[in-house]
């Protein structure tokens, strides 16, 4: 049977019923691409001779999973783009074009070298509790790099991986960290590099197995997709938990005992997809931000399920339209009157801030962004502390 | 293709592998007159010219280790003489940024390193390159030799 | 220099003489602005500096290799003519300019042609003395052309009757390369061991090693080569190139003359016959010069040689009647009997017994019919005939010999060796004596009664006139006398066909014609007793004036092709060690007298070799044309070349090098302008603007003689799926790699994925190695071509490691043979497959790298920017100094369409200056200049081609439109973008265009080159450059100027923050942000912004992002 067919088959695109409400909604059709999740589906199922049409659609997807939001029929186009690329990247080689001429996914790919010693723990300070082993270790991800590669647009997302522990240590969890963790694999694997994607969900394994943990806490988004999602598919028989920090900071802010110092600010969320519509993650961030006094949470116009991308994904084909989608979303955060714009992953925060940079519109999309995590460690305190 | 086999067996050791990123100005003036002037290269050292170092971005520093380079050596001109203004400074801060990222992923910063020379500095040039593969050499090829073990995909 | 490849014959251009830095920046503004231009310099390139390298204070070290494309694109350049080894023969005023003829000196390497592969070098054999007449130029100069020091022909080779190259045989026998050195000789004479022994060497007597020490023994080193020959292998001709000829030629008699007539005759395809009388041939070798001093065999053997070479001999057939031999069907007849016939002494009893004539009893013992000779014998006489028989008579067994002279001993015409080797075999000599009877008794002569003389004044031959001294006489005992006072010819019955003279000897023309139509004659018979090598060259010279006659042609090529060469002879070095000639070694006296046996031993190889090294090679190159014959396929090298001139009308004439300008008295006059005082130049931004300034001057004479160059249209690449590529590997001249490499490689290369044609070519550089790639390109229909020679890129800008062979393939192929570069790529494997040290397997490894890369560059070339503006010709200069005055002047008498506005102000910018503020505006100047008093200027845009100047005039705000605008007043710098031009390298950036901005198109003076020159040079200099710029009337994009796909833009602003050239900018968008935009006219094509973009929406041609990933992929890949 046809690699293709099998595919329309796992993803149930027969279902299709050409309604078109994914088109209605997707972010790239929205800043006025040539592009149309309905009519990929189309021509996939009807007319799979226009190839270069295919092919172009399959990279030029967001995989912000708007489409499988909307659709009313069940179909997982999500899944499906991430299949069909992964097979177009092994037929016919990798395509789409790479932001930053691919090197950020250069030295994910140099992480698959299983005889790698990477150096990147050197930022851990004394000031943060983290243990040599234990049951619990916590997920730093490619913070320590981007730390590095996105010097030039001010983000700081080793200080998310910081304040995540100093959010453990606050919950009496010193971490292990994994001096040989490797990337999660995410963007290789939505840019259909499936090959040295599972060499590094194997690597990854053996280090937790190594390090004798059986927890691990993931803080970003995308790790968590694919620990929890994909990674399990991966290694048969996959038996260490992982665990999203949001979700283990609602529980044990629900045990009591500790309490956020108030936040006089005006603020708005922005629901990444992996978190959002991937993970159904819509309360706790919110649940949590609301703890915080003072702190005016307003939401934008587009938000919850119905959020928008931050424009791009796996750092494939950014281009104007998603520059064109993050400046919306942008200029959604100011109509809501915050000063600061919350999200909940690296990503967001790095593509925003890109976008923030643009001399012509600095003045009308410039404003503060910050982690969720940061926020939540700067404020946490003990019960009247 | 026996021929080189042949060559790999006479270097002895593994040969390393190694890329010089060449501005097309003064560095390139000296490459063509060592050639000119029969001065011998290390053996396996490929070049790769670009109208200027400022052409250069980490990426194409980065790939070439992914692709199998034991070493990369920046070839740029003098800051003032540049043709072009930009390229050295371009060249420092890539060079700077890369050999970070090279430390996290534990492959030695020496691997990466940029020289500038004047049109004139032939010699220079070559003994450079000379002592460069010596420093690569010491530190032996990557990982065995076989790049990262890196499956690069097809482009 | 440059030749059938410059502008053909140029009827009107400007005159550019001297060479340097400041001539080169004449040469570029004029030839770029649209003017033909004839550029004459005497230097062997044109960066010899007048004023001397070291006089310039600022002087980087690596300045000249920055001069390198300038260099290339001026002396290249389509509109110039550029002559080195050249000077100025005649230059007058005429109504229409000046008239000017340039003369160039022969160029004996064709700077066209010559590839710089250094063949000829390796095989000249005085390359490794203190002077080698082969020599590059100089390391700065881009050009790896040769240059041949060539100077008059030796004074040995003019000496010689025969011309024979004696430098060039030298040459090689010092170098050990004894069989080249001989047939040098054979060239010009075939008869070598002969001479080598009999010659009397006038070559020694103009030997300038005298001079130092002793005459080269040139004599003996050429009997050394031609002893060594024989020894070897029977002497031969080389039968290479010889036509053939219908007309039989008869030669009557096989002495030196008749021989060598033949030899020559036959060479020049004729069958020839020799008639001699005497059954054995060779003449007066044979029947007048003992065996004791030319061994029969030696004799022999080169008769054959020639005999072989297709002359035959009839021996013992004495011609009777010249219309027998027409009627035989012979075409011409050359007749070279000789002078065979004795003088008699003239004196009682000469008819005697016992007395004979020397070559007479000479003949009488070479043909056996004296074998013996007994009593007390006397010869008269002080030739070498008389010692010859002397000598003879002693080995015959003579009890006495005498040899009597009437004069003294330095008048003896014989050679002193054999005078020499007389006396040591006991011959006597009475000088200052003359025979005035022979007493005879029964008939046979028994006595000798002579008389002496004195010397009296000296005679017509300048020798002192001997006379009798009377009552003097003496007599000696004499049973043979023998007379060998002279000869004269002897015609044997043919006089009567003939005109002859009293003295027997025929008449002929300087054409050696005679009295009757195709009877020719030479030698002796002509010219009465001479020397051997007299004869021969009698019997050359006469062979070609026959030769001719039968082809009814001028003087027929002989082999030996003129040589145009003039110069002094190097002098030899004062510390010149002083060596002694080679003595020659000989048999010992008392044994050798005893018989016939050679008296001479000859040279070994070790004299020989020593000996010749003694030369003094006094003109430099010795023309052994070694390098001709490995320069065949290139033909780059040709000693006959002759010198090339050059006539043309210049409305003006620019000096740069006034040593060069012979009409000093001239210099003052309208139209001829200096390039600044040049041994007072110290500075080289000072010298170059005084270049600017003298060609901006001229430029304003020149107004008819500017042509604007039409751009080539931009050419796309086919969308070819499968390309067909073509390999050419070019070999320059066979020194890329050995032969056998060379096929493997070639093979390699067709065998690789997409390959379907590989060739080896001679020369890429060379018009023929173009024409064959575009031959092949189009029969075998290619759609890419990879060309592996020192060629680094087939884009069309020259960088300061190109060459000018690197240049000159790009030319051929691109703009000559209008084949387009972007389906090219070039790898430089002349300069990186290796030495020559490394194994044939190493070069064809290192091959197939190269190979393989390019073989990926060619699949993923992409089409270079070829797009072209339209240019205007309207030109705004801002600003009324001196500078802005002269520049409106000069562009407005040059047509261009000026706008002077004569004071501006920025707003809240500096003020003007005093000077400027006060004078008074006058608008006299310039014909068609728009003046404007008075302006505050507010703003420019746009770019070159199409600028907008908004000013306010008197209140009232205005647009001005204009294709070029010029600052030229300091207090308008500001509007230019600010970057700091002080310092020499900045230019390099600007390419030494002092009043470039980083915008292209607004030009300013540079504070830094003010006050160097004078304010009015300064705008001269400014004008010459702006036409430059304006001359073309279209603007090209730079090929490499990349583009933006406004899809992916996100307009960030890293490009526009990286651009010094301001080429790029960001517009505002329809999607509510920017996007960027590549301003073609100021890309200098860099890729800085490409390098940065972060989404890769911007790419450029050649080094594209995908070329580049490629690249690394492939070199680095693991299947390497």
């Amino acid at each position: 049977m046809n690699e293709i067919d099998r595919i329309i088959k796992a993803q149930s695109l027969f279902q299709c019923l050409e309604c078109g409400k994914c088109s209605a909604a997707c972010p790239r059709r929205l800043t006025g691409k040539e592009y149309s999740p309905r009519l990929l589906a189309h021509k996939v199922i009807a007319e799979r001779e226009d190839e270069a049409f295919i092919e172009n659609a399959v990279w030029d997807c967001l995989s912000c999973g708007m489409c499988s939001e909307r659709c009313p029929s069940g179909v997982k186009f999500s899944g499906f783009i991430l299949d069909m690329r992964t097979l177009l990247a092994e037929t016919k080689g990798l395509q789409g074009y790479r932001a930053h001429d691919g090197a950020i996914h250069s030295w994910m790919r140099m992480m698959t070298a299983p005889e790698l010693e990477q150096n990147r723990l050197d930022w851990v300070s004394e000031d943060l509790g983290v243990a040599e082993s234990g049951d619990v270790a916590f997920f730093v991800g490619c913070a320590p790099y981007f730390d590095v590669f996105f010097a030039g647009i001010e983000v700081d997302t080793l200080s998310i991986a910081k304040d995540s522990i100093r959010l453990l240590n606050f919950m009496d969890i010193k971490p292990v960290l994994l001096r040989d963790e490797r990337c999660c694999g995410h963007d290789l694997l939505w840019t259909g590099d499936r090959e040295n994607f599972e060499r590094l969900c194997r690597l990854n394994y053996e280090t937790f197995r190594a390090a004798g943990v059986r927890e691990i806490v993931v803080s970003c988004p995308e790790c968590y997709h694919v620990l929890s999602e994909h990674m399990p598919r991966v290694i048969p028989g996959f038996d260490i938990k992982i665990t999203l920090l949001l979700d283990l900071l609602q529980r044990e802010v629900h045990k009591g005992g500790k309490a956020f110092r108030s936040l006089k600010r005006r603020a708005t969320y922005q629901d990444p997809c992996r978190l959002g519509r991937m993970a159904g993650r819509y309360a706790a961030p919110r649940e949590l931000l609301g703890l915080i006094p003072e702190l005016r949470l307003a939401e934008m116009e587009n938000s919850g399920p119905s959020a928008l991308c931050c424009g791009n994904c796996g750092f494939i084909n950014c281009d104007a339209h998603s520059k064109q989608i993050q400046v919306q979303r942008l200029q959604e955060a100011r109509a809501t009157g915050a000063e600061m714009l919350i999200t909940a992953c690296p990503k967001c925060l790095i593509h925003l801030t890109c976008a923030i940079r643009d001399r012509l519109r600095q003045g009308s999309v410039k404003m503060e962004i910050r982690d969720i995590l940061s926020v939540l460690a700067d404020q946490i305190a003990w019960y009247g502390g | 293709m026996e021929t080189s086999a042949d060559m790999k067996k006479s270097a002895g050791k593994k040969q390393v592998r190694l890329l010089g990123i060449c501005c097309n100005w003064s560095p390139f003036a000296c490459y063509n007159a060592a050639g000119m002037a029969r001065l011998a290269m290390p053996p396996d050292f490929r070049l790769m010219r670009v109208m200027c170092i400022g052409r250069i971005n980490q990426a194409l520093i980065l790939r070439a280790f992914e692709y199998g380079a034991d070493g990369v050596i920046l070839l740029e001109c003098l800051d003032e003489d540049c043709r072009y203004g930009p390229g050295p400074g371009v060249g420092h801060e890539n060079v700077r940024r890369v050999r970070k990222l090279l430390h996290l992923l534990g492959i030695d910063q020496e691997r990466l390193v940029e020289r500038s020379f004047g049109a004139h500095e032939k010699d220079v040039l070559v003994e450079t390159l000379w002592r460069f593969a010596d420093q690569i050499q010491a530190l032996g090829p990557m990982t065995g030799g076989d790049a990262l073990g890196v499956k690069r995909p097809a482009l | 220099m440059k030749r059938a490849s410059s502008p053909g014959n140029v009827k009107k251009a400007v005159l550019l003489v001297g060479s340097g830095y400041g001539a080169l920046k004449v040469a570029q503004d004029l030839a770029q602005s649209g003017h033909y231009l004839v550029w004459v310099t005497k230097a062997p390139h044109f960066l010899e500096l007048p004023g001397g390298r070291a006089s310039f204070t600022e002087w980087p070290e690596d300045l000249e290799f920055q001069f390198r494309p300038l260099y290339l694109r001026v002396t290249r350049h389509p509109r110039v003519t550029a002559l080195t080894h050249a000077r100025i023969e005649s230059i007058e005023q005429g109504p229409d300019g000046y008239r000017i003829t340039a003369v160039q000196d022969p160029l004996y390497v064709d700077y066209d042609l010559c590839t710089g592969c250094g063949r000829c070098m390796e095989v000249c054999p005085i390359h490794n003395t203190t002077h080698p007449p082969l020599r590059r130029t100089p390391a700065y100069c881009p050009s790896r052309a040769l240059d041949l020091d060539k100077r008059k022909p030796s004074p040995c080779r003019t000496a010689c009757p025969l011309g024979v190259n004696v430098q060039a045989y030298m040459a090689l026998t010092a170098s050990s390369r004894f069989d080249e050195a001989l047939d040098v000789i054979r060239r010009d004479n075939p008869l070598p061991g002969i001479c080598g022994r009999v010659c009397h060497h006038p070559c020694e007597q103009s030997c300038r090693r005298a001079t130092v020490d002793e005459a080269v023994a040139i004599c003996s080193v050429k009997r050394f080569l031609a002893d060594r020959d024989l020894s070897q292998r029977k002497p031969r001709f080389d039968e290479t190139g010889r036509e053939k000829r219908p007309e039989r030629i008869a030669v009557i008699g096989a002495g030196p003359a008749g021989l060598t007539a033949a030899h020559y005759l036959n060479r020049a395809g004729f069958p020839v016959t020799i008639f001699e009388a005497h059954h054995e041939a060779g003449g007066m070798l044979r029947l007048g010069i003992n065996a004791f001093r030319l061994p029969r065999a030696i004799l022999d053997a080169e008769i054959r040689a020639i005999v072989d070479s297709g002359v035959e001999i009839r021996t013992g057939t004495t011609v009777k009647s010249l219309q027998d031999l027409f009627g035989e069907g012979f075409r011409a007849v050359l007749i070279c009997t000789g002078a065979h016939r004795d003088l008699r002494l003239g004196i009682p009893g000469d008819d005697a017994e016992g007395v004979l004539g020397a070559v007479e009893m000479l003949r009488s013992l070479h043909t056996g019919k004296m074998s013996a000779l007994q009593g007390d014998v006397a010869v008269i006489g002080g030739g070498n005939s008389a010692f010859d028989a002397a000598r003879a008579a002693v080995r015959l067994g003579a009890d006495s010999v005498t040899v009597y002279y009437r004069r003294e001993r330095g008048d003896m015409p014989a050679s002193l060796s054999e005078i020499r080797e007389a006396e040591q075999e006991g011959i006597r000599i009475e000088f200052r004596c003359a025979p005035v009877n022979i007493s005879v008794k029964g008939g046979k002569a028994t006595g000798l009664t002579l008389i002496r003389m004195k010397m009296g004044k000296p005679d017509k031959s300048g020798r002192r006139r001997p006379e009798p001294i009377a009552g003097s006489e003496y007599s000696v005992p004499a049973d043979r006398v023998i007379a060998a006072i002279g000869q004269q010819p002897h015609l044997s019955g043919l006089q009567d066909h003939v005109k002859t003279d009293s003295a027997g000897r025929v008449n002929v023309d300087k054409k050696f014609s005679s009295s009757r139509p195709g009877v020719f004659a030479a030698g002796d018979v002509v010219t009465g007793p001479d020397t051997v090598v007299g004869s021969m060259a009698q019997g050359r010279q006469a062979a070609s004036r026959v030769s001719a006659w039968l082809r009814g042609a001028r003087i027929s090529p002989d082999g030996n092709a003129e040589t145009h060469s003039v110069g002094e002879y190097l002098d030899a070095p004062k510390d010149q060690p002083k060596l002694v000639r080679a003595r020659m070694p000989l048999r010992e006296a008392a044994r050798r007298r005893r018989d016939f046996g050679e008296v001479e031993k000859g040279f070994s190889a070790e004299q020989a070799v020593a000996e010749a090294n003694r030369c003094l090679q006094c003109s430099s190159c010795c023309e052994c044309r070694a390098c001709e014959s490995v320069c065949r396929d290139i033909g780059a090298i040709d000693h006959a070349r002759a010198s090339r001139r050059v006539s043309f009308v210049s409305p003006a004439v620019i000096v740069a090098s006034e040593d060069e300008f012979a009409r000093r008295d001239m210099l003052g006059q309208k139209g001829i302008y200096r390039v600044g005082e040049f041994k007072s130049a110290t500075d080289i931004v000072n010298v170059l603007m005084a270049g600017s300034a003298s060609a901006g001057q001229a430029m304003a004479d020149c107004l008819s003689l500017r042509h604007p160059g039409i751009p080539a249209e931009p050419r796309e690449l086919p969308d070819d799926r499968e390309p067909r590529i073509g390999v050419f590997v070019c070999t320059c001249n066979g020194t890329l790699a050995s032969s056998g490499a060379l096929d493997r490689i070639r093979d390699l290369a067709a065998r690789m994925p997409g390959a379907v044609h590989s060739e080896l070519i001679v020369s890429a550089c060379h018009p023929r190695g173009a024409e064959r790639i575009a031959a092949a390109f189009r029969n075998q229909r290619l759609s890419r071509v990879i060309l592996a020679s020192c060629v680094c890129c087939p884009l069309e800008f020259q960088c300061i490691s190109c060459n000018d062979q690197r240049n000159r393939a790009r030319v051929h192929l691109f703009n000559r043979l209008g084949l387009d570069r972007c389906r090219f790529e070039t790898i430089n494997i002349r300069d990186h497959l290796g030495g020559p040290e490394i194994s044939e397997d190493q070069a064809v490894a290192n091959a197939r790298d190269f190979l393989r890369e390019a073989f990926l560059r060619a699949r993923v070339l992409g089409p270079l920017r070829g797009g072209t503006t339209k240019m205007g010709n309207r030109i705004l200069v801002l600003g009324g100094s001196e500078v802005g005055l002269s520049c409106a002047h000069i562009l407005d008498l040059q047509g261009f369409k000026v706008r002077l506005v004569h004071r501006c102000r920025l707003k809240g910018g500096q003020d003007l200056p005093e000077g400027i503020a006060r004078r008074p505006v006058t608008d006299t100047i310039g014909k068609a200049i728009t003046h404007v008093p008075e302006a505050e200027i507010e703003s420019i845009k746009g770019h070159l081609g199409d600028f907008h100047v908004t000013a306010s005039e008197g209140g009232q705000r205005r647009q001005w439109k204009a294709d070029i605008v010029c600052l030229t007043d300091l207090n308008l710098l500001p509007l230019a973008i600010p970057v700091d031009m002080f310092g020499l390298k900045k230019f390099y950036r600007f390419n030494f265009a002092f009043f470039n901005t980083p915008q292209i198109g607004v030009f300013r003076v540079m504070p830094r080159t003010l006050g160097r020159v004078s304010a009015f040079q300064a705008g001269a200099a400014l004008a010459a450059h702006v036409a430059t710029a304006a001359a073309e009337a279209f603007l090209k994009d730079h090929e490499l100027s990349p583009r933006v796909d406004p899809e992916r833009c996100r307009g960030c602003g890293r490009c526009v923050e990286i651009c010094t050239f301001d080429a790029v900018r960001l517009v505002p968008n329809d999607r509510g942000f920017y996007t960027a935009e590549v301003l073609r006219h100021n890309c200098v094509g860099c890729g800085g912004c490409v390098g940065r973009c972060p989404v890769t929406a911007m790419d450029m041609p050649y080094f594209s992002n995908r070329l580049l990933e490629e690249i690394t992929a492939c070199t680095l890949g693991e299947d390497r």
